[in-house]
């Protein structure tokens, strides 16, 4: 399945979809397809080497990070030793390894696998320009949009000038700790006034084109620079939100039957599938 | 022919006490060919910003005087005048808004509302009239050079179908084969009844295309009237004397570099000598930044090697570059520490360093600013801040990129006699400024295949 072609705006809605499933759903096995489906749709776009090796980091970093901690500090009963880091003392209730702790962890760990891989899709399978221009025609202020597009493109410009400025400043001499922490701190610090002053002209310089150029902040997003979404993706599309509207519907049904709000006999099928399943 | 432009005892006052245009009067026809002329800093820039509304409508300031832009008094917004006129900023690259050049061509049109096929049909001719093909519409404009960028800032004017074309130094990234193409452009524009008024200090090529001309000098007009009647004022650059040749400082063996699958140039080899002062010639994007910058070691050669033959003491650092945007090299609050962080970073004792940044202060003209944040002063003497903080460190080898930006001819003539080092190598797009003050010039690009 080549999911890169795909209408920007058919990512958005498979990213929030997924994003969406990833907070409604609690049950381990479902987080789990949510995370694979996913990571399926994200190697479908046939990402780039790079793009893998950044995906498998923040994956292997997320997933260890959470379970690990969630592992050591689970606070919640009932509580199964694995084994102790630091056994437990007189005034201390020790460092263990939590079985129910590592689980918890584990089922985090795949909501965030399952938000960030369709994250990672949305913005690695989208041309940038693409995505830029259908991020300017939601249905938003102009102001707003363009005003956040500019700053998200300014930012590896800033990268590129902090680079910059570290270099002109160790062609001067300077060296990090050579003349003291203070020194060093100060230095440091003074980046900030060149990319500050650069900023504010950079900002001065967009504020003119846009006076010059009948920029007006309350106009409505422009409309048919971006190509139609197909009739197959708009049915997707519909279904995915009908989809996570039931889901939520589902869940909601289920919170107030738990709760002891509202019960109905003809739901039972439901609240099992619930209890089982999402 | 209708008068379009209607200016009379125009003064203009910078809040920060610069005055920029001293009782500027001058009136423009529908279809002329006007040209704003004068040195750096003459005034041209803020002329063209009283032009295109942005002066006093978005700026403070003191402002005096009448201004008739199409029948509108100003002040009026600059989105009144709106397509009406269309400007070209001198920093094309900070005033470009979008991320393709379509959808920078785009931009204008879409503020007037237009539908999208009509917007479409627009870009692709605005496109041709500057000369770019149709397959330059979906180029991300990062990957554009400065002279392609500059045209498709033309093309974006264009493509509202302005009545008044202004132009901030529209030639400033272009070699000069293609600054004869844009001026030749400009005429034809002219003839189909655009009003073209451009500010500029390359006289020699406008000067053949431009019917009035109105010439700057301190923010007060010298000349005003047709271009027949006008001689430019010579450009004087005496040769600086050069000094004996010495040892070889600095050898380039081989040298390639490429961005990605780019390569920028291959195969160079040169040695720098003590005593030379070296020019690197060439249009924008033809590699005379990464040559620097590889000579400076920020960038690594893709083959090839960079030698440093000859170390200086400790007290001295080996070299210095002076980066073409210099306000990124300021980073002290006021002039004197910028000017003491080098000889700091040397160890030098407090006298030592108070001595030095005395000495390079009075040589670079800044004895007076010594107090002043560096942001503060203008974009000129900053670069003569940045310089400054150079020259403290007594550096063998100075490498300068584009010294002579914001710099009249006087100014530039001043500040290469004070370079104080071993070997001077600079970037320049100017032949002139070059050939005077190089005692070597290295081509970069298609100026002045012949050699010099």
């Amino acid at each position: 399945m080549q999911t890169a072609t795909l209408h920007p705006y058919t990512k958005l809605s498979l990213s929030i979809f997924f994003s969406l499933l990833s907070v409604l759903l609690d049950q381990p096995r479902s987080l789990f397809l949510l995370a694979l489906f996913s990571w399926l749709i994200l190697l479908g776009s046939r990402p780039s080497k790079p793009v893998l090796k950044m995906h498998l980091i923040l994956v292997l970093t997320t997933v260890w990070g959470l379970v690990v901690s969630q592992g050591l500090f689970y606070r919640d009963f009932p509580r199964t030793v694995l084994f102790c880091l630091i056994p437990p003392g007189e005034s201390f209730s020790g460092l263990c390894l939590i079985k129910e702790g590592l689980f918890y962890g584990l089922v985090q760990a795949l909501r965030l696998v399952a938000a960030l891989s369709a994250g990672l899709y949305l913005v690695t399978s989208t041309p940038k320009e693409l995505l830029f221009r259908a991020v300017s025609a939601l249905p938003l202020p102009r102001g707003l949009t363009l005003m956040a597009l500019a700053a998200v493109r300014f930012l590896p410009a800033v990268a590129d000038d902090l680079r910059l400025v570290r270099q002109a400043l160790r062609l001067r001499g300077y060296r990090p700790l050579r003349r003291g922490l203070f020194y060093t701190v100060k230095t440091e610090l003074s980046i900030v006034y060149p990319l500050l002053a650069k900023a504010v002209r950079q900002a001065r310089a967009l504020s003119d084109t846009l006076l010059t150029r009948g920029f007006d902040p309350l106009l409505p997003p422009p409309k048919g620079l971006l190509p139609p979404v197909r009739l197959a993706e708009k049915i997707l599309v519909a279904f995915l939100l009908l989809a996570a509207f039931l889901v939520l519907a589902a869940k909601i049904l289920f919170w107030l039957y738990f709760q002891g709000v509202f019960y109905e006999e003809a739901l039972r099928p439901l609240y099992a599938l619930v209890r089982c399943f999402l | 022919m209708k008068k379009l432009i209607w200016v009379k005892d125009l003064r203009f006052r910078y809040p920060s006490g610069e005055v920029a245009l001293k009782g500027v009067s001058f009136e423009v026809r529908e279809g002329d060919f006007f040209l704003l002329a004068g040195e750096t800093g003459c005034g041209k820039s803020t002329l063209i910003q009283v032009l295109c509304g942005l002066i006093p409508f978005a700026s403070e300031g003191d402002f005096s005087g009448e201004v008739e832009v199409l029948s509108w008094r100003l002040p009026v917004a600059p989105g009144t005048l709106f397509p009406a006129v269309a400007t070209v900023f001198q920093t094309t690259a900070e005033h470009l808004v979008a991320e393709t050049v379509f959808n920078e061509l785009a931009f204008g049109l879409e503020n007037l509302g237009l539908p999208p096929a009509e917007i479409e049909k627009r870009v692709e001719e605005a496109l041709y009239e500057v000369g770019l093909s149709p397959a330059f519409k979906d180029r991300a404009l990062t990957s554009l050079s400065g002279g392609e960028r500059q045209r498709v800032a033309l093309a974006a004017a264009l493509a509202v179908r302005p009545r008044i074309l202004l132009l901030d130094e529209p030639l400033a990234q272009v070699d000069p084969e293609n600054a004869h193409k844009m001026v030749k452009l400009f005429k034809r524009l002219t003839r189909s009844g655009i009003t073209v008024i451009m500010a500029e200090h390359r006289l020699k090529f406008v000067l053949p295309y431009a019917e009035k001309i109105l010439y700057l000098k301190d923010g007060r007009p010298l000349y005003y009237g047709p271009v027949k009647g006008f001689s430019p004022p010579q450009r004087i650059f005496p040769r600086l004397r050069p000094a004996p040749l010495g040892p070889v400082i600095l050898k380039v063996e081989n040298l390639s570099f490429s961005y990605g699958e780019r390569e920028v140039f291959s195969g160079l080899n040169f040695s720098f000598r003590a005593g030379e002062r070296v020019a690197l010639l060439g249009p924008n994007g033809s590699g005379k930044t990464t040559f620097l910058h590889l000579l400076a070691g920020l960038l690594r050669p893709t083959t090839g090697r960079v030698c440093w033959c000859r170390r200086p003491p400790a007290e001295r650092l080996p070299l210095g570059l002076l980066l073409q945007d210099p306000d990124l090299m300021l980073v002290r609050e006021c002039v004197f520490s910028e000017l003491a962080l080098a000889p700091e970073n040397l160890g030098l004792n407090k006298e030592e360093i108070s001595r030095r940044v005395r000495e390079v202060a009075e040589r670079l003209a800044l004895t007076r600013y010594l107090d002043r944040p560096p942001f503060s002063l203008s974009r000129g003497e900053r670069l003569r801040v940045a310089l400054a903080g150079l020259l403290t460190a007594r550096p063998q080898v100075l490498l300068l990129d584009e010294p002579t930006t914001a710099q009249d001819a006087e100014n530039t003539l001043k500040l290469m006699k004070e370079l104080a080092a071993e070997l001077v190598i600079f970037s320049t797009h100017d032949e002139e400024v070059a050939t005077a003050l190089a005692t070597r010039v290295i081509n970069f690009g298609p100026i002045n295949q012949g050699g010099l």
